[in-house]
């Protein structure tokens, strides 16, 4: 091989590597562009995914505009830019569009390369209390008990144990379910009776709680009231110490409005007593202290607290929850007759008793470890307006 | 002349070995996570799929639509995605509880038995097996099966 061939060659492996490069420079614009528009897509799809569920929440639960909440969560996921909210219907649509540099492709003549992604969310708003009748003691026997005759509730009853239903000429419109044993007719009729009562296999949750520190001094419920907010400390609530405090009018008989929070007892007995309350008592648990009764005729109690909450029982008499004589001490006792009462009276640590209260109507839920209501021609109908919303939120594409 | 030429061969043979490992190896590499990105993308997009509050193409809810689910794992994507065959779909009832209920391929499960709480999981099986002989001494047989839950909303008013 002589000189000249040998720089012809040098030449030749120069257009080879040339006309490599370019095919070379494709693949490397497939694999590396390629792989960061993917990576792309992904991220824009966890920015769009925030904010269309950031929207959804805002607008169900906020009191700010879902747009700007939604723009705002793609900006912390990294998108300030190239997104958009709207609202179709229900839903919250939010689009994020990313234009990329395509290093690589520029060399096929491609610069840039656009990734959009889409993310659609919606939020609902559903009653936490769906139950007229709620009892939640798994270890109670008949826990939930309607003992009277010609009782009508209308609304949803859960027992956590059995359904014990005696007396006659007893409806519930409504589902019924319990872990045990459920009657049918004749000690009740069931509507619609196909199906109904329904046996289940786990216990349910309580379809509300409310914890007693958000009613103490200094809690939510407290701060909210503001000057509503009548705490007795230690001290029992009853007429006297009511008429102590000012805060009942013996002409009308009428309760002030308010939030009534005491770490003792609650015991009213009188007649014809009005107001918009909630009674809250917060003893210490082990003790027979924190009980509600309520006794006389023609109540008209209705809630103060905005979740609906009328009566709220602390009283826990034996630790742990799980002892039986839990079930069978009233943390509420409501007798008379001519009572009308709305809200829900809760008791998560006893037994609210109804007895003798006839002719009596409770718009709202007992919600309870145990209930024994034994009074006859009592109406419990289940309120959806009372309760907390739970909000739901979802993607739906 | 020709005695330069049998250098640049002896030349040859000495680099090529060791060009051609460090080709395979990134290759094998490079394999590697393209499989494993590829199977963790799969089970992001089918759990992402299965919680999605609507109906799927088949008409039923996409919680319950097991082939769709799969089709969402096995994707569109270019490569390293599995086999509708190594995508397992299954409900528990949330976090610490046991799995109670298969969405096996070619079936719809039946929604009355799953609550709004539970969750899907979608699991991918999914082995690295190297196949470039030397490469696998040190990256094959990786177990790269990858597990991925979400809480189902069953349905939104």
């Amino acid at each position: 091989m002589d000189d000249a061939t040998k720089g012809a060659q040098r030449g030749a492996a120069a257009i080879l590597v040339a006309a490599l490069l370019i095919g070379l420079m494709g693949i490397a614009a497939v694999a590396l562009d390629g792989s960061n528009a993917y990576r792309t897509r992904s991220d824009t799809q966890r920015a769009a995914d925030a904010a269309a569920l950031a929207a959804a929440w805002e607008d169900c639960t906020g009191t700010g505009d879902p747009i700007a909440v939604g723009i705002a969560a793609a900006a912390t996921n990294g998108y300030p830019t190239g997104v958009t909210v709207t609202h179709a219907g229900d839903d919250w649509v939010v689009t994020v569009d990313e234009t990329i540099e395509a290093p690589f492709g520029r060399a096929i003549g491609r610069g840039t390369m656009s990734v959009q992604t889409r993310a659609v969310a919606r939020c609902d708003l559903t009653p936490a209390d769906q139950y007229a009748l709620f009892t939640g003691g798994t270890h109670c026997n008949n826990s939930l008990s309607l003992t009277g005759s010609s009782s009508e509730v209308t609304g949803d009853v859960h027992s956590n144990s059995d359904i014990q239903i005696s007396g006659s000429s007893n409806t519930i419109n409504g589902n019924g379910s319990a872990l045990g044993t459920a009657p049918g007719p004749p000690q009740v009729q069931w509507v619609p009776s196909a199906g109904n009562p329904e046996a289940v296999a786990l216990p349910l949750e309580y379809p509300v709680m409310y914890a007693a520190a958000s009613f103490a001094p200094g809690g939510t419920k407290a701060i909210e009231a503001g000057s509503d907010y009548h705490d007795f400390g230690a001290a029992d609530i009853d007429i006297a110490s009511l008429t102590d405090a000012g805060l009942w009018d013996p002409v009308t008989s009428t309760l002030a409005t308010g939030l009534y929070y005491t770490t003792g007892s609650v015991s009213l007995s009188a007649s014809s007593v009005a107001g918009t309350v909630t009674f809250v008592t917060d003893p210490p648990l082990g003790t027979n202290g924190g009980t509600i009764s309520m006794s006389g005729s023609g109540h008209t109690l209705t809630p103060y607290d905005s979740s609906g909450l009328l009566m709220f029982s602390g009283h826990q008499k034996q630790l742990p929850l799980s002892h039986n004589s839990n079930c069978t001490s009233d943390a509420v006792g409501l007798s008379g007759s001519g009572m009308d009462w709305t809200g829900i009276i809760y008791a998560p640590g006893g037994r609210v008793r109804m007895s003798s209260a006839s002719n009596s109507s409770l718009n709202g839920s007992i919600i309870a470890l145990s209930t024994d209501l034994s009074g006859s021609s009592l109406t419990l109908v289940y309120d959806s307006d009372l309760g907390e919303d739970i909000p739901r939120i979802g993607l739906r594409e | 002349m020709s005695r330069e030429r049998g250098a640049v061969l002896a030349e040859f043979g000495v680099v090529i070995p060791i060009l051609l490992l460090v080709v395979f190896t990134l290759f094998e590499f490079g394999r590697f996570t393209i499989t494993a990105t590829g199977v963790s993308s799969a089970v992001r997009d089918a759990t992402r799929y299965g919680i999605a509050v609507a109906d799927g193409d088949s008409g039923v809810p996409r919680y319950v639509d097991c082939d769709a689910i799969r089709a969402a794992a096995s994707g569109t994507s270019l490569f390293g995605r599995p086999e509708p065959a190594d995508v397992t779909v299954a409900y528990d009832h949330g976090p610490g509880t046991a799995e109670f209920m298969l969405c096996p391929a070619g079936t719809t499960a039946s929604p009355s038995s799953i609550a709004t709480g539970d969750r899907i999981v979608v699991r991918v099986d999914s082995t690295f097996r190297s196949v470039v002989p030397f490469a696998s001494f040190f990256l094959d047989d990786i177990d790269l099966s990858t597990e991925g839950k979400r809480t189902i909303v069953k349905d939104l008013s």
